[in-house]
């Protein structure tokens, strides 16, 4: 992957440019490029991936004029080269940039439409002075605007448009409201206030000062599919056909692609199909726990051992969380709720430091094949509510939680399924995560009078309703929850804090194969229960994967990725980590001004006086997102970054630079 | 030990539990603490477990429920109630 940047302005828009990519030169450090007519410049920070000698960027097209910069892959490009070369078309290089530069040529702006892959697209068309940001269809790729009059900008992470002292630098409080609510910001929105994100599927056109944002593709919401009359065996054959291709055309590198695993189904199947594809042995990296109910390793090594893979495991502890946690929000540019990106972020540098550029890794599979428990949950929900009578319905909720831990305590089934006896009759657009959300947003308590009072007239859940789109209020509590999960979770956190940000913080790109979109669309034509069968999560991959992988991992019930939170922090009560004076302190809390001192002193004593491991979700939670906010404050309104960024651009070299001098 | 001393100690538990709790004067005495969002489930298996320990009693897990354990006016009944039937 790389990371693009560029600007349309009446000023030194080059060096602006210049600046921006130094800014990002963790995502692409190989080589910078730029281009720079008439009122624009735009240009990549890249990271070799394919065509390593003649695949530099920007690459423009001497006929028309017409100049691409790309973060990310196509995965389908040779394909693509073919049908373009049929059509007359003539290849200057290897690289998947000029097969999206031709198809352009060819089809306008409709083209991203022929894409599959994940990436972020800039193309200046001189002929009709239009700028075209394009961006991939589940947002793996990550993309920003800022507009103004005199103004526009666009990069794939923040901190390159705010280089540019033009832009101001405010945080966005709505966006705060909703990561406090729903784990991650919500439609455009990003932690700086004015600055946008281009939504994933979505092009944004600007020409002659008119900014028009327009979807290519939309979510193919299960109803509305032409159903597959496939029986589960022929499909679930069909599946792992379709996932196979899906892992082969990631595979596609000219450098060495490896794959993390985690010992879950997911990874495991991806290790398993890929193994099968490559001639030497697949590298595998996994993030290993000392504590217990944290770490997979046992599974891990099954599946190295079985399928001899080169496997690297990188321990963590604690204290690696804690070290790492400034550097880690530097790269999320976003409050999180969780550590969890943090050993990603571990296992990332690992990765580069063996010169692996690309991994494989299993994010998806629980959107695409509804693994995640709020699918069951929705589900038990619904039956519960229309057998009121059904003798079933405590047994249902105890199977439901018992993979989680504090289901060992039987108490917890009682104690959530009375939680859940008042919610099963609502007639929300979000049943399914109300519940969830209603119980995140309690930590708002938190938030600043000042806060409070600038959102008094926000209502976050108003503008998720708003942001749906028509089909979602006519489709299933599944199919509903498939679609949120994706909008939020996925794209907002697991993608971008946890994923892309994670790895290319490290030069390091991550491959999804369960993230195809012709594979989401075989999945969701099929009927429900071939993924949700019963209360068994990702039936099909779990059957599918039965001639691959042993019983001990296609039966392993779901065991959900997370990292050490408060404790990591606070390894000694008398004297926790240094982030919690820097950040924490009444006078650091007075100086950003968003939460309340006196809670937040108090959860500091409660954390204090307490035995950690009976801190519970929403405390570990709160403090996450608190530490995290105040963090971002500092690396994004406080910081200098123009200066940052000027250091850093004392190390970056420019191999490209067109010019493009008169109209 | 009377109802009202029981509702001190439980809204004193509660302040020290839940941070975003400023006061005990504001916390409802007839409202179900898991609907105000003052606890989470793990914050009601939390409390169940503080009770027993103060009090030397055992809550049965039928009992955790809106209608018995649901707002600190009816822990405190609850709790009188136990400790009545110990004596007895």
């Amino acid at each position: 992957m790389c990371g693009i940047a560029g600007i349309i302005s009446t000023e030194d828009q080059q060096g602006e440019v210049d600046l921006m990519l130094a800014a990002i030169a963790h995502r692409g450090p190989d080589e910078f490029g730029t281009f720079t007519g008439p009122g624009i410049s735009m240009g990549t920070a890249r990271l070799s991936i394919v065509d390593l000698v003649h695949g530099q960027q920007p690459i423009r097209d001497e006929k028309t004029g017409v100049v691409i910069v790309m973060n990310g892959e196509i995965f389908d490009h040779l394909d693509l080269r073919k049908e373009l070369v049929t059509k007359g078309h003539q290849f200057l290089t290897r690289s998947d940039t000029e097969v999206a530069l031709r198809l352009y040529l060819e089809h306008g702006e409709s083209f991203p439409k022929f894409l599959n892959g994940q990436f972020a697209i800039a193309i200046w068309d001189p002929r009709t002075r239009s700028l075209l940001l394009t961006r991939d269809r589940f947002g793996i790729c990550p993309l920003y605007y800022f507009a103004s009059e005199s103004l526009f900008s666009f990069a794939s992470e923040i901190k390159a448009l705010l280089t540019n002292r033009r832009i101001p630098r405010k945080l966005n409080f709505r966006a705060l409201d909703q990561v406090f609510t729903f784990w991650t910001p919500i439609g455009h929105h990003s932690a700086i206030d004015g600055v946008n994100e281009l939504l994933p599927g979505c092009s944004l056109i600007i020409r002659d000062h008119q900014i028009t944002v327009s979807p290519y593709w939309r979510w193919p919401f299960p109803e509305l599919q032409i159903k597959s009359n496939l029986t589960f065996e022929e499909a679930t054959a069909e599946f792992i056909d379709e996932l196979t291709k899906s892992i082969s055309l990631r595979l596609q590198a000219d450098v060495q692609v490896g794959s993390y695993l985690s010992g879950g189904i997911d990874s495991s199947a991806i290790v398993a199909l890929a193994c099968g594809r490559l001639a030497r042995p697949l590298r595998t990296y996994s993030i290993q726990f000392a504590e217990q109910s944290y770490d997979e390793s046992p599974y891990q090594t099954i599946v190295a051992e079985m399928f001899q893979t080169k496997h690297t495991a990188v321990h963590c502890q604690d204290e690696d969380i804690d070290e790492r946690f400034q550097r880690v929000i530097r790269h999320t540019e976003c409050p999180i709720f969780r550590t969890a990106p943090a050993p990603l972020n571990i296992l990332s540098e690992k990765v580069h430091e063996d010169g692996i550029k690309v991994v494989l890794t299993g994010e998806g599979a629980d959107e695409i094949l509804l693994g995640y428990d709020i699918f069951r949950e929705t589900k038990v929900r619904r039956f519960c509510s229309k057998f009121p009578k059904s003798k079933s319905r405590p047994q249902l909720f105890k199977k439901l939680y018992q993979y989680l831990p504090q289901f060992s305590n039987p108490r917890y089934a009682n104690v959530a399924i009375e939680s859940l006896k008042k919610t099963l009759t609502s007639f929300s657009p979000f049943y399914s995560h109300d519940v969830r959300w209603s119980n995140n947003a309690a930590n708002k308590a938190y938030f600043s009078e000042s806060l409070r009072d600038s959102l008094t007239s926000y209502n976050s859940l108003e503008e998720m309703e708003s942001l749906m789109p028509r089909d979602y209020f006519s489709v299933s509590d599944i199919s509903k929850a498939q679609y949120l999960e994706t909008v939020t979770l996925l794209r907002g956190y697991l993608l971008s804090s946890q994923g892309d940000r994670m790895m290319l913080g490290n030069s390091v790109e991550g491959r999804f194969p369960f993230l195809d979109h012709k594979l989401l669309q075989f999945t969701n034509a099929l009927p429900e229960k071939y993924k949700l069968s019963c209360l068994r999560d990702k039936h099909i991959l779990r059957e599918g994967m039965k001639g691959y992988l042993p019983e001990t991992i296609t039966r392993r019930p779901k065991f959900a990725y997370q990292a050490p939170e408060i404790r990591a922090f606070f390894r000694k009560k008398d004297a926790p980590s240094v982030l919690v004076e820097r950040y924490l302190s009444e006078k650091a809390l007075n100086e950003t001004g968003l939460f309340d001192t006196n809670l937040v002193g108090r959860l500091l004593g409660k954390i204090r006086k307490s035995e950690l491991s009976r801190l519970g979700t929403r405390d570990n939670m709160a403090f996450v997102q608190i530490l995290s906010t105040q963090i971002l404050f500092e690396q994004l309104i406080q910081l200098d970054i123009r200066q940052e960024a000027s250091k850093q651009l004392q190390s970056c070299v420019f191999k490209t630079r067109i010019y493009q001098q008169k109209e | 030990m009377n109802q009202a001393d029981i509702v001190a100690t439980l809204l004193e538990y509660i302040v020290h539990a839940n941070p975003t709790v400023g006061t005990k004067d504001a916390i409802p005495l007839d409202q179900s603490l898991f609907t105000l969002g003052i606890l989470d489930s793990f914050g009601v298996i939390e409390m169940v477990g503080f009770v027993e320990k103060r009090w030397a009693i055992r809550i049965l897990d039928s009992e955790i429920t809106d209608e018995r354990f649901g707002g600190i006016n009816k822990m405190a009944k609850l709790i009188l109630e136990k400790l009545a039937s110990d004596e007895s």
